[in-house]
């Protein structure tokens, strides 16, 4: 009798306690998830729309393409929206930066010119690596409707009119990247319609 | 364990036994989320919530977990909390969400956290329990805003995002807000407080009866057996 109490006590309790924790927790996050899962996802949404009105002012209202995105060695579109009024798109890129990944919002009008930049998602370093996102130093790309080199350093070199934060060069060209290719994207599209 | 008032187990953890500066756990969310002084309230508050809920639970659950299994109940028990408060903070605030970034997920592994469920809440009451992880909270928070608000305060030149004066927004001592910074700024908290409370800290709880391996550690039979030879 002692014997099964110490096999019950030494194996089957502890097997049993913790299963039954593993799934009142799961249980616990089921709910949690299923109040909070459509208030994340209408917060996505609303932000998302925020930004693509702010980045491309002159459209109505958007159309998801359904196209082929564009996949480069550093960064790939994530989606790309079209103006239905055919003021010219707007593309997210998700690019690597410094802290690994950073997602980031590029308008492009009728004639393929950039809009606006805005970086939505990124793990930089708070005040050095994010002086690479600062809406000033990203107003220096509106208007630019080609890049020639991937790396911020080299572009600004080849004399575009761009520069780079020093001291922040991978985050510099981690945007800058993602610019490049969403400006590729917006050639494959070939314009907006 | 000396029974101690309701008062100053919620209270030791805010000076005499804070957990950042005196008992120096949880350094590196404490440096990492510091750069200013809102992230550094924000990782305090969900670190708080997370350590009061997990310190009940695991008060209550004391008698039912079985000793082998200890540690996976706790980690259990912790990460449950954790992603509750992931996914509150993203639904409901989520410009702390994204300034906190990784290190909400890090809390489960949050020294302070672990710790207290296995020196405190595993040895006590419900309610004790709730006041250590609150105090304990408290002086977790407290540490991280007034590390957060001087890293702000030298190394951007604002004040809680706003401006303090022109001068030092545009020549900010960068450094202060970077790593090394958040050393020197760590060193300079531990110095004041080695300062007000030197020979006044007891440690009582990490001796050998505080020790979480207290039940299978050798170290008398060790010495018995030294002394012996």
């Amino acid at each position: 009798m002692e014997g099964k109490n110490n096999t019950f006590k030494e194996y089957i309790a502890p097997v049993l306690v913790l299963s039954i924790i593993c799934l009142v927790i799961t249980l616990a996050l089921a709910v949690t998830n299923s109040v909070t899962a459509p208030v994340i996802e209408a917060n996505d949404k609303a932000t998302a729309d925020a930004n693509r009105i702010a980045l491309l002012a002159d459209a109505d209202s958007f159309t998801e393409y359904t196209g082929e995105l564009v996949e480069a060695e550093k960064a790939h579109v994530k989606d790309v929206f079209t103006a239905d009024n055919g003021a010219g798109m707007v593309i997210t890129v998700v690019t690597k930066s410094f802290g690994g990944d950073l997602t980031e919002m590029i308008g492009i009008d009728a004639e393929g010119a950039i809009t606006g930049v805005v970086v939505t998602n990124h793990a930089d370093t708070a005040g050095l690596g994010t002086k690479a996102h600062d809406p000033e130093y990203l107003k220096q790309y509106i208007g630019i409707s080609e890049l020639q080199c991937y790396a911020a350093k080299d572009e600004a070199k080849a004399g575009t009119g761009t520069t780079y934060v020093s001291g922040a060069s991978i985050s510099s060209n981690g945007v800058h990247y993602g610019i490049k290719v969403a400006l590729d994207q917006a050639a494959a599209v070939g314009g907006a319609k | 364990m000396e029974k101690t008032s309701k008062l100053s187990i919620l209270t030791k953890g805010i000076i005499k036994e804070n957990p950042v500066l005196v008992l120096l756990l949880g350094t590196c969310p404490t440096l990492a989320t510091t750069s200013s002084a809102i992230n550094g309230l924000g990782m305090g508050i969900a670190a708080t919530a997370v350590l009061v809920c997990s310190n009940i639970v695991i008060s209550i659950l004391k008698n039912i977990i079985p000793d082998k299994v200890r540690i996976p109940c706790y980690i259990v028990v912790i990460a449950g909390f954790v992603t509750v408060v992931q996914f509150l903070l993203q639904a409901f605030v989520p410009s702390l969400y994204a300034s906190l970034g990784i290190f909400i997920p890090l809390i489960v592994v949050n020294c302070i956290i672990l710790g207290r469920a296995e020196m405190f809440a595993s040895k006590n009451g419900v309610f004790d329990s709730a006041l250590d992880g609150l105090g304990m909270g408290i002086g977790f928070t407290l540490t991280l805003g007034v590390m957060g608000l001087i890293r702000e305060i030298v190394g951007a030149g604002t004040f809680f995002g706003h401006a303090i004066c022109n001068f030092m927004v545009e020549n900010p001592f960068m450094i202060i807000a970077l790593a090394p910074g958040g050393f020197f700024v760590f060193a300079c908290l531990i110095a004041v407080v080695n300062f007000f409370t030197d020979g006044k800290v007891v440690k009582k709880e990490f001796g050998c009866a505080g020790c979480s391996m207290k039940n299978v550690c050798t170290q008398d039979k060790c010495n018995q057996e030294g002394a012996e030879a």
